[in-house]
């Protein structure tokens, strides 16, 4: 049962009205668990918006790709500040970070 | 070289003395001053907030650097950034390039601004006399 860290920015952490988190999750979860299960049940206030934030969604339903993973958005997913993808196995200790599109200047 | 996110810029004078003293191959020196527009189409711009991942985006800025510096052969650039609350009119980015000649300065500055509004873990917050949204990048 890894332990994770999460962070938020921008709208994310507005939506959410927390900086950074922790999750205990199952061996061998993902982030596409991170995103869909964990995240949306602690905040279940919110949790549509948050879907519907960060993934394309038609009609509430989150598209898929061909194989089955969900579709992002213009959103970046971390792993300790590396560039990560949906199907990435969560371990001890990782953080992951949720970064909204951005705009500086 | 030099990068800096923080609720305060230097002093463009420092920072063009700064930039002249890393190489006397410098020529010209040119500089984008990003500053907080009044108005957003028929609204009234009363603040923005900035935040940023603090670790990441310094090394992003770098690497746009790093990239400048193959690319157009400039000398030395300084990226600096705010994070926090920013008023109307008041400066919100400097972003400074020193060069040989003025061609290639003029050349990478446009570039580098539009990577650093691109490319950058740095997010606004627009609050006007109407609504509050955050502008991302499309």
């Amino acid at each position: 049962m890894p332990t994770v860290k999460v962070r938020y920015f921008g709208r994310l952490r507005e939506l959410l009205d927390v900086k950074t988190e922790e999750y205990k999750v199952k061996d061998s979860a993902s982030i596409a668990d991170l995103l869909l299960e964990y995240i949306p049940e602690r905040h279940g206030e919110v949790s549509e918006t948050w879907k519907e934030t960060i993934f394309r969604t038609v009609k509430g339903e989150i598209l898929l790709k061909k194989d089955g993973t969900p579709l992002l958005r213009n959103y970046l997913i971390l792993v300790g500040g590396k560039s990560s993808h949906l199907g990435y196995e969560l371990k001890e200790g990782d953080e992951i970070a949720v970064l909204p599109p951005f705009g500086g200047g | 070289m030099k990068v800096k996110l923080s609720e305060k810029l230097d002093s463009l004078d420092s920072l063009i003395s700064e930039l002249k003293r890393t190489s006397d191959e410098i020529g010209g020196i040119a500089v984008f001053v990003g500053a907080v527009r009044g108005t957003h189409g028929d609204e009234r711009v009363v603040r923005l907030e900035y935040e940023a991942h603090e670790t990441l985006a310094p090394k992003v800025i770098e690497k746009i650097i790093e990239d400048s510096r193959a690319k157009h052969g400039i000398i030395d650039a300084i990226v600096e950034h705010r994070v926090g609350p920013a008023s109307v009119g008041e400066d919100v980015m400097y972003v400074l390039i020193a060069s040989k000649r003025r061609r290639e300065a003029f050349h990478a500055l446009e570039e580098m601004v539009d990577r650093i509004k691109n490319e950058v873990p740095i997010w606004k917050k627009e609050i006007t006399d109407k609504e509050a949204y955050w502008v991302e990048s499309p």
